[in-house]
């Protein structure tokens, strides 16, 4: 009981403070003439683009949450070419973290929209019938597509490892051992995780409320991230038309977007996070 | 936050979600009079299930010498330190906090993130012993120097903290056995469950980046077979069994007659407040105090009864019946000298004599023609 009381004064208090400061933040995604599907992205992009500055708090509704708020501003630039609609933000992060091994945790970014665009769901992950779409920019995941999923003796150099099963530096000899056996031993990727196969920099997912979000089959957002000197600056691109009809999005179009950022050097990850208490208004102009 | 009943503290307390008991609950006792630490165990569990990639620093079922070893590094006295000193008088409830009830309001549980390195040094401290040996010393009774050997597996906890810590829900205890598991594809790599075991037994496997624990042997369980750290004990101190509830407890039940009825075996550190389901017969000559902050303030009377047990030819023919089967014992009797085990459906499983008979051999074999030999 004492813990609850403690997170819904929390919530209030923060929902006042942000009532009482001035202008909303609204985002505004002005027409480009490149095709913001092809990447990377060239810096001339964002040179219209309005920076819009977010205001993130530590999460305050579900435990575990940080004990503090590790990025309170975001940098936010949007444009659109008529299909593909892009986001870039930046923010202070002075170690770069891309999570490889026991404890380390990956920076991250996301952005969420309402999982149908007429809606507005709650802000926070969404709720029972009431689904949001993120897009989730991770450090780690990046290694992944740049660099392949790292391996054991990738991490641990001097790992030391006599035989794993069914894994033979002369398979012939003992038959023809498939994947299928030697995957037994990988309990995450024999039961199909998603997590435990190689990812792309930016994972799709919908979501119904904390702890509930699951990934897109089909994904075809796109990013990438650049850390230099205490900062990340990531591009989150996605179409227009989303998978299954998804948050689908058209010039013209008032939307609202969420924005979330993880540093994992501090161990954030899943609800330890800093995030936006409210919607913010998307414009996509004409 | 929901009240739960918690018969280890004798009292109710906080947990994140209302009761409910498995229908059956897995459990091993093991008995630390007779662990020689040969590490059978760590090896069967290893060989059946963690022997593929990312999983080489770990051991579900591991045995570590104490007071000095512990893997990872000093998990329990790490533990204790943050949950702070804690108070219990002998059969009373427990006065002190749980790590449940003493969490900070941003955290689920009391908890200490182990380092990388402190995973790779499984035998640190083994055979340490407490006190120093000076030149010419030897041992009387009682022991001034000592150390014991702790096996330990998932203790398949009644109020896990690993389930209380995912945000993900993607840990759950199944009702039929009570064994927890982490839904291998649900889990996201979080790792809250690694911070918030207190017995650091769900581990973090880096190449599929997911976490994993011990299942408990689960498919062998569900065929009516003991886990393979209980089937390949060596010393035979162990058996797995259901245990029931206090107010439900059967008294031909192996496993609830050593901890109900004898009240021999203990689980370790309840005050965390888990209702764990591992339990343990004390290490009767290791120091009292050590022991009492282990198994709690009814150590004392646990191994005064342990030390009764000549006299008492029940609980001496369960103690042969451990080791004797590879199957799960239901129930056991235990009828002029000899030891009984029996199946879910009251059939014999296997029948054990309490004092083997004494064989006497001749020492020239007249069937080998050949001189007997007295090798050991």
């Amino acid at each position: 009981m004492r813990q609850r009381t403690t997170t819904w004064s929390g919530v209030l208090l923060v929902a006042l403070s942000w009532s009482a400061t001035a202008a909303q933040a609204e985002i505004v995604a002005q027409r480009v003439r490149t095709d913001l599907s092809k990447a990377p992205l060239d810096e001339s992009v964002w040179k219209a683009a309005p920076v819009v500055e977010v205001d993130m708090v530590a999460q305050p509704m579900s435990v575990p949450m940080p004990a503090s708020t590790r990025t309170a501003v975001l940098k936010v630039q949007a444009v659109h070419d008529g299909q593909w609609l892009a986001l870039r933000m930046r923010w202070q992060d002075d170690e770069r973290s891309d999570g490889v091994g026991l404890t380390h945790q990956s920076d991250a970014v996301a952005v969420q929209f309402p999982g149908r665009t007429e809606e507005v769901p709650p802000v926070f992950m969404g709720g029972p019938r009431q689904p949001v779409h993120i897009l989730h920019w991770r450090a780690a995941n990046q290694v992944d597509e740049e660099q392949g999923k790292p391996t054991v003796h990738q991490m641990y150099p001097h790992a030391s490892v006599d035989a794993y099963p069914f894994e033979f530096a002369d398979s012939g000899a003992l038959g023809d051992f498939s994947q299928e056996q030697r995957r037994m031993y990988a309990h995450g990727q024999a039961a199909g995780n998603p997590q435990s196969y190689p990812k792309t920099a930016v994972d799709e997912l919908l979501a119904e409320g904390f702890g509930t979000s699951a990934l897109l089959k089909e994904r075809r957002a796109r990013g990438r991230g650049e850390w230099s000197n205490g900062q990340w600056t990531v591009v989150i691109a996605r179409p227009f038309k989303g998978t299954d009809n998804v948050s689908t999005l058209w010039a013209g179009k008032d939307i609202v977007a969420a924005f979330a950022v993880w540093q994992g050097g501090e161990g954030e990850v899943g609800g330890r996070k800093s995030l936006t208490m409210q919607w913010i208004p998307l414009k996509i102009k004409r | 936050m929901a009240k739960v009943q918690n018969w280890q503290l004798r009292r109710e307390m906080d947990y994140p979600y209302e009761e409910s008991r498995p229908k059956k609950q897995w459990c091993i006792v093991f008995d630390l009079n007779k662990c020689i630490a040969c590490q059978t165990c760590s090896l069967a569990c290893k060989t059946t299930w963690t022997s593929g990639k990312g999983q080489e620093y770990m051991f579900w079922n591991n045995v570590e010498t104490k007071p000095y070893g512990g893997y990872p590094l000093a998990w329990d006295m790490r533990v204790l330190e943050k949950l702070g000193r804690q108070d219990w008088q002998k059969n009373q409830p427990y006065a002190g906090k749980t790590i449940y009830e003493a969490a900070d309001p941003t955290e689920r549980v009391v908890h200490f993130s182990p380092e990388e390195d402190d995973w790779i040094y499984p035998n640190n401290g083994e055979d340490d012993c407490f006190g120093e040996v000076q030149n010419g010393e030897h041992i009387g009774l009682p022991h001034d120097k000592w150390f014991f050997y702790l096996p330990r597996t998932c203790a398949h906890c009644t109020y896990p903290a690993c389930l209380a810590a995912c945000p993900r829900k993607a840990i759950y205890k199944r009702a039929e056995d009570g064994i927890v598991l982490i839904d291998q594809s649900r889990c996201k790599g979080y790792g809250e469950c690694v911070k918030a075991c207190p017995y650091k037994k769900s581990m973090y496997n880096p190449h599929t980046r997911v976490s994993e624990k011990c299942v408990g042997c689960y498919p062998a369980v569900e065929e009516g077979y003991q886990p393979m750290c209980v089937q390949n004990c060596i010393g035979k101190i162990r058996i797995m069994g259901f245990i029931n509830p206090p107010w439900k407890a059967r008294d031909d039940n192996p496993v609830d007659y050593l901890v109900h009825k004898k009240g021999i075996a203990l689980p370790y550190y309840p005050q965390l407040g888990l209702e764990p389901n591992i339990y343990y017969i004390p290490p009767i000559h290791a120091d009292r105090t050590y022991l009492t902050q282990m198994f709690g303030p009814n150590v004392d009377d646990a191994i005064a009864e342990y030390q009764r047990l000549k006299d008492d030819p029940v609980a001496q023919g369960l103690l042969v019946l451990m080791g004797s089967t590879d199957r799960i014992i239901h129930s056991f009797r235990v009828r002029q000298g000899k030891a009984y085990a029996y199946d879910e459906k009251g059939n014999e499983i296997v029948h054990v004599p309490l004092t083997e008979p004494l064989v006497r051999r001749e020492a020239f074999d007249l069937v080998q023609l050949a001189t007997r030999n007295n090798t050991p």
